[in-house]
């Protein structure tokens, strides 16, 4: 797939060169301090697939896809100097502190986090997988979320035909797929909704339990906690965490607080729940964070279905309670156990491949029944 | 011939113990309309996987809420309370850490027991889950058993051993498992 590298601001070309000098004008007030909502300052997504390149290959087409949406970038250099200098090293989150702080260095409105939850460099069938949130800089809220996975053989037509073979290909069409619903540059902000159809809404398992509380006075900040990884697979806790929260956050039913904030709140508190929480932790969440619920979860099985001697479809199994951040009493408790040949309806058709879709999928039925 | 009856008599008894349902236990004089709030706490695992233990506990609290009938301590703060009574284990709880346990929590009563069978069986080229829970309440006063129950569940079906599909997944299994132990006491 050939891309443009480089775009500026859209329908700059036809103006010949004064468009771009206006362009370069443009550019040069965005980085001397006023607000310019189509430059956005990405920060590298966190690593969570356990292969070190996989940064270094998904960021440049992250970078590309966000211009073909018409956004400029912040100049990664300073961004990275920005970075050390305040100390941030888990760049996937970010805080109401260091946004507000990322905005006024860079005259920003919007900066986009994420993590690799998968990158498998093979010319078989190669994967990739991504989480990202947009946050404003002023609020530290996430304007819009989206979580995508791709394999090679997603683009199989018939006989074989299509298949992505190259990992630096597959890269490019994953970070379009994850910015395919974000609003072109220019363009107001806000979360795509819908979700999934109604009849797969109707045959979806219900909750193991959800409280009428939930219905008569239901809350509307929500935090999520770390998930619990109890699974072999490294990292699992963060990746189903940061789909959970795209989940949450698509709903639209909730003004879910970024992880970033959340950890900040529990540093400050001396706190570091894990799977489960004590009320005397609970109450300085519920003060730091304004929330009027808590999402906490465990992580039993995340298989990728990339060991070919075992099987070849990924497996996720993870459960998620919600509390009532000023009771502690429970409000919502839903799991469950899948499989990607468990949609599928006949041949490959239904089959969910790649492992974020899959968890993805899953936390979109037990968002569902909230 | 009274000798033919009588062994007519045992083979008959014994026939229709073996087809009883499986064995639980209901305090006859305990009031439980006192129980408005519970704990669970963790289960004893006597299987191989380990995390299933911690599952198993979340699928009874899942289950005594979706009950309606009593309310249910979050877990996090049950197992902080054992940590602050010095509870290494469960199975050694004394009457006297269940009243302060029930003090400190503000519980009435306490669900615990044990996971006994917790795996996948092969039958006719499929796999099935096979579940086994014993649960037991405790009143938190007396430190009494009030209830107990041990329910199986999972299993192949028929077109499980002719076909080797079908049945429940083990997350299904093993709500169902606990769901039927919990009957018996909120029937």
């Amino acid at each position: 797939m050939m891309r443009t590298g480089g775009r500026g601001v859209p329908g700059a070309g036809s103006l010949g060169g004064v468009a771009l000098l206006a362009a370069v004008v443009l550019s040069a007030v965005s980085f001397a301090g006023a607000e310019e909502p189509s430059t956005v300052a990405l920060l590298p997504f966190e690593n969570v697939s356990g292969r070190v390149q996989s940064v270094r290959v998904i960021m440049p087409a992250v970078a590309r896809a966000l211009q073909d949406r018409g956004y400029r970038l912040v100049d990664p250099a300073r961004l990275e100097a920005f970075l050390a200098r305040n100390r941030i090293r888990d760049t996937g989150q970010l805080s109401r502190t260091q946004a507000a702080a990322l905005g006024r260095e860079f005259g920003v409105g919007v900066a986009m986090v994420g993590s690799v939850a998968i990158f498998n460099d093979s010319a078989e069938n190669p994967q990739w997988g991504l989480s990202a949130r947009f946050l404003a800089t002023e609020s530290g809220a996430i304007v819009w979320a989206g979580s995508v996975g791709l394999t090679g053989d997603d683009f199989t037509v018939a006989l074989g035909l299509g298949t992505v073979t190259s990992s630096a290909r597959l890269a490019e069409e994953t970070a379009t797929d994850l910015l395919r619903d974000l609003p072109r540059a220019g363009e107001p902000l806000r979360m795509p909704t819908g979700g999934r159809g109604l009849l797969p809404r109707l045959f979806s398992p219900k909750a193991s339990y959800r409280s009428p509380a939930l219905t008569s006075d239901p809350p509307k900040r929500v935090a999520v906690l770390l998930f619990e990884n109890l699974s072999e697979r490294k990292g699992a806790g963060r990746i189903v965490t940061d789909v959970f929260v795209t989940a949450l956050a698509r709903s639209g039913r909730f003004d879910v607080v970024e992880p970033g904030t959340v950890t900040e709140a529990l540093v400050a508190a001396g706190a570091a729940p894990y799977g489960d929480i004590d009320f005397e932790t609970l109450a300085a969440v519920r003060q730091r964070l304004e929330a009027d619920a808590v999402i906490l979860g465990t992580v039993f099985n995340y298989s990728e279905g990339l060991k070919r001697t075992a099987t070849t479809s990924p497996e996720v199994a993870f459960d998620a309670r919600m509390l009532d951040a000023e009771t502690g009493r429970v409000l919502w408790v839903a799991e469950r156990v899948r499989n990607g040949d468990d949609s599928q309806i006949a041949l490959h058709f239904g089959k969910i491949r790649a492992v974020v879709p899959l968890v993805l999928r899953v936390a979109d039925e037990m968002v569902e029944t909230l | 011939m009274r000798t033919i009856l009588t062994r007519a008599a045992l083979t008959l008894l014994a026939v229709l113990a073996g087809c009883a349902a499986p064995p639980y236990f209901v305090h006859p004089t305990y009031d439980f309309s006192i129980v408005k709030k519970v704990a669970v706490l963790p289960l004893e695992n006597l299987t191989q996987d380990q995390l299933a233990g911690e599952r198993v506990r979340k699928a009874v609290i899942a289950e005594l809420l979706a009950a309606g009938v009593v309310d249910v301590v979050e877990p996090g703060q049950v197992n902080r309370a054992l940590n602050q009574a010095n509870i290494q284990s469960v199975t050694a709880i004394s009457a006297e850490d269940f009243k302060k346990l029930g003090a400190t929590l503000g519980v009435q009563a306490f669900f615990l027991g044990s996971l006994d069978v917790y795996d996948r069986i092969n039958v006719g080229g499929g796999t099935f889950p096979d579940v086994t829970i014993t649960l037991r309440a405790v009143d938190a006063q007396t430190g009494a058993i009030v209830w107990s129950a041990t329910r199986s569940g999972g299993g192949v079906g028929i077109v499980g051993r002719l076909f080797g599909f079908g049945g429940d997944t083990m997350s299904e299994a093993t709500q169902k498992t606990v769901r039927a132990a919990l009957a018996t006491l909120f029937r």
